[in-house]
């Protein structure tokens, strides 16, 4: 052998990493699901200003937005544990994907809750007020008027978020999660040849961000299309 | 019937409201006129709570309800009790005509779908629409938006429909066909109560005229009295400067 | 419609998460299956040095280090090793952290360390290592001879000590670059220029020859390091140290350690 880059390899790497895809996925997918649910809340919670916890979601938020996501990982994974150990829980031994699961939902909700609060302000009051006029509870005006179109203002938003969290999930690795990047890592340190593991990489990468975005602006063509 | 006792509202140091007392009998159809910043948005704003008043009693069918202290619970009675149609529409734009009149009835009061469609066919064919049941209301024009507010209000079925100035942002050539509309609706003896500046459509349609000034209720009689014959000071000037514009229609 | 495609992606989560949920069950209960007095001990195994730890084919630890552990264990009944991948640089803080009570990527025991940490008393492989330079180059000959150059190296290895206490005690500095962990760009670095020397064993020398070609020279005037591999434990560990120890002495003796390092080195444990 001898060479540091052989294309071959590319090839033979290909279906290799890309088998690790559906762990990718699912990160994506708890990760937003996770995200729009607990964003919700904070963006209740701070929209009404509910006492205290209005308090802590904007420490919270102004946390998960000002440190790194691989920080957070560490916090999460390393750190939290030990905290729970004083208090007599102990969850050190949980698999490691919970833990990556729990600290993207997390740092999803945080961004989610700024884009949710900023699509519901967008809607103007009036369209409030009618659903309460007609007989509608808060919770059903939100449900029925408020965040489907919320949803709509939220849309290119919603999808630059998706694709982020879709990139960033290549952090996972560095706890030893086995996603695409983990996979390629294993292979390039198992063969000596790392350099075609990346390039693997790089073209899934954009592939997939550039599927999803065209993904994302057909959805919201066919979306605004139906409105009009 | 529906009653109103020491109304007051303030906003900061702003007082809107300084005890207004009303009564509206079943069927009644009674308009309210005032200066700008008088406080009728305000009043009919807080019969249905999008305003909380700060003190003060509604009485509304068999519920009464103390401003002050007002559960959500009761705050959602007295809303299934009303209707408002507002100035600006507010159809819901995620929904179409027949799904904006629709709402209430299935989402609010947990009517069946079928039956609810039924009666919002009812009420939109009533008010002239009946070749837009799936026009979403930017499709619609100002009038035919304002029609469909109506028919949404009158598919309640409620006990009273609340009109603020609803033809006021509409263009002139469009004001007629929401008149008409909302003459049609107090033929039926629905209860309103309505703000306005259609003089000539107040005088027509209404059965007592309230004149509001400053948060009080200056003077109220029936629509021969107020106009013809008004009594107090503030009244007289406010009609003689609108009266040039309603005078000739008499 | 919308309904439709939010109940499917509801749907997705759930198995999702079901799906996570069973497979860890199961693991658990295969542990758990044997017997009430065996203790389970979480191994942390590096994941990018082959051959001593490294991740095989079906994405389970694999190497040198782990085939050892798995021996040891299989002479002290009374543990469940159960492996895991870290990252190099993560390896000592799991340990901090409990994640973990043995860390392995072929450790070379150095002062601060054995503060933290447990060292077992014996090694399980020579671990001496020589600087490794571009082919030609006659310049570099001794630690002395890397000052003012860049010399590549894993944040977190021992070779990283070394050059750090270095610094700390000369006047004059040694350019440390740390590296990903990747062993072609050091490779490629050192021959580019970029990098002026690293640091290896005869055997990863080797094993970089096979894979890149023979670009690099090592030193053989004189030794970077003299030193052995040692597994790691949490402090507290003494009793499953000493276990160990016996064990890996017994394995010495009756040539077990020397078949194993054959098999993964082509080379005996001991020599370097
Ligand atoms: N949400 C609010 N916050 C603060 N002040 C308000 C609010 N709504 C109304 N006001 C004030 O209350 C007073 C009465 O307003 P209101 O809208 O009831 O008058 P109006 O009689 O309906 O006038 P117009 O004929 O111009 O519609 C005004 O001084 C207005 O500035
Ligand atoms: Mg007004």
């Amino acid at each position: 052998m001898g060479s540091l880059f052989d294309i071959r390899l590319v090839f033979e790497y290909f279906p290799l990493i890309f088998s690790r895809f559906p762990i990718t996925l699912l990160i994506v997918v708890v990760a937003i699901g996770a995200g729009l649910v607990l964003g919700l809340f904070i963006a209740l919670v701070r929209m009404r200003k509910v006492l205290l916890l209005n308090q802590f979601a904007i420490l919270y938020v102004s946390f998960v937005r000002g440190t790194p996501i691989i920080v957070q990982l560490f916090i999460i994974y390393y750190g939290f544990p030990l905290l729970l150990e004083q208090v007599g829980i102990d969850i050190t031994q949980w698999e490691k994907i919970y833990f990556v699961l729990v600290t993207y939902g997390l740092n999803n909700a945080a961004f989610m809750s700024e884009i949710i609060r900023s699509a519901i302000s967008s809607v103007p009051d009036g369209q409030r007020e009618a659903a309460y006029s007609v007989g509608l509870s808060r919770w059903q005006a939100l449900r029925r008027v408020i965040l489907p179109q919320a949803f709509l203002n939220a849309f290119p938003v919603f999808g630059t978020r998706v694709v982020n969290t879709f990139e960033s999930t290549s952090l996972a690795f560095t706890l030893g999660i086995l996603d695409m990047v983990g996979q390629a890592q294993a292979i390039g340190s198992r063969t000596y040849h790392e350099l075609e593991g990346y390039v693997v990489l790089a073209i899934i990468f954009i592939a997939i961000s550039m599927i999803l975005e065209k993904l994302f602006v057909h959805a919201e063509k066919r979306f605004i299309q139906q409105r009009r | 019937m529906i009653e109103l006792k020491n109304v007051h509202k303030a906003f900061g140091k702003n007082t809107v409201l300084k005890g207004i007392n009303l009564k509206v009998n079943k069927g009644e159809v009674v308009v309210i006129l005032g200066p700008s910043g008088s406080g009728k948005t305000t009043l009919l704003r807080c019969i249905n709570f999008l305003e909380s008043a700060d003190d003060g009693e509604l009485i509304i069918g068999d519920t009464k309800v103390d401003f002050k202290n007002a559960t959500s619970k009761e705050i959602l009675a007295v809303r299934r009790r009303t209707a408002m149609v507002f100035q600006n529409y507010n159809l819901f734009n995620n929904m179409n005509a027949i799904e904006n009149v629709m709402e209430g009835l299935v989402t609010g009061r947990k009517m069946p779908i079928g039956r609810a469609r039924e009666i919002a066919k009812q009420a939109l064919d009533k008010v002239g629409l009946k070749d837009k049941y799936e026009a979403y209301p930017l499709q619609l024009s100002g009038g035919q938006q304002q029609r469909v507010g109506i028919a949404r209000a009158i598919a309640l079925n409620p006990d009273v429909i609340l009109f603020d100035e609803p033809t006021s942002a509409l263009d002139p050539e469009l004001v007629g066909e929401v008149l008409s509309v909302m003459q049609a609706v107090a033929k039926e003896g629905i209860t309103m109560i309505v703000v306005t500046h259609e003089m000539s459509f107040a005088m027509d349609i209404a059965q007592h005229i309230i004149f509001m000034a400053d948060g009080n209720i200056v003077e109220e009689g029936s629509p021969k009295d107020i106009f013809t014959n008004p009594k107090e000071k503030r009244t007289k000037q406010f009609l003689e400067r609108i009266l040039p514009r309603w005078n000739y229609s008499i | 419609m919308k309904k439709r495609i939010s109940f499917y992606f509801l749907l997705t989560i759930i198995m999702g998460v079901i799906a996570l949920g069973c497979s860890s069950e199961e693991a658990s209960k295969q542990a758990s299956s044997s017997d009430a007095n065996v203790r389970e001990i979480s191994v942390g195994v590096g994941s990018n040095f082959e051959p001593y730890a490294y991740i095989d084919n079906d994405n389970q630890p694999a190497g040198y280090d782990v085939a050892v552990l798995k021996e040891i264990n299989r002479r002290l009944p009374q543990y469940q090793f159960k492996y895991q991948s870290i990252e190099l640089k993560n390896l000592l803080l799991s340990l901090d952290a409990k994640k973990i009570q043995i860390a392995t990527q072929q450790f070379e025991k150095n002062p601060d360390r054995e503060e933290k940490y447990l060292f077992t008393n014996e090694g399980f492989a020579n671990y001496d290592k020589r600087l490794v330079i571009a082919k030609g180059r006659t310049d570099i000959k001794t630690i002395d001879d890397l000052v003012g150059k860049k010399v590549g190296c894993a944040q977190g290895s021992n070779t990283a000590a070394i050059l750090e206490k270095y610094n700390q005690t000369h006047q004059q500095k040694i350019n440390i670059v740390y590296v990903q962990n990747a062993s072609s760009a050091v490779y490629d670095d050192i021959v580019n220029g970029r990098l002026d020397a690293g640091v290896m064993t005869r055997k990863t020398f080797k094993r970089n020859q096979e894979a890149f070609g023979d670009g690099l020279d090592i030193v053989n005037d004189s030794l970077f390091s003299k030193s052995e591999a040692y597994f790691i434990l949490s402090k507290n560990e003494t009793q499953l140290r000493d276990d160990i120890d016996k064990v890996l002495k017994e394995m010495k003796e009756d040539g077990t350690l020397s078949k194993l390092s054959y098999e993964y080195t082509n080379s005996d444990y001991d020599v370097e």
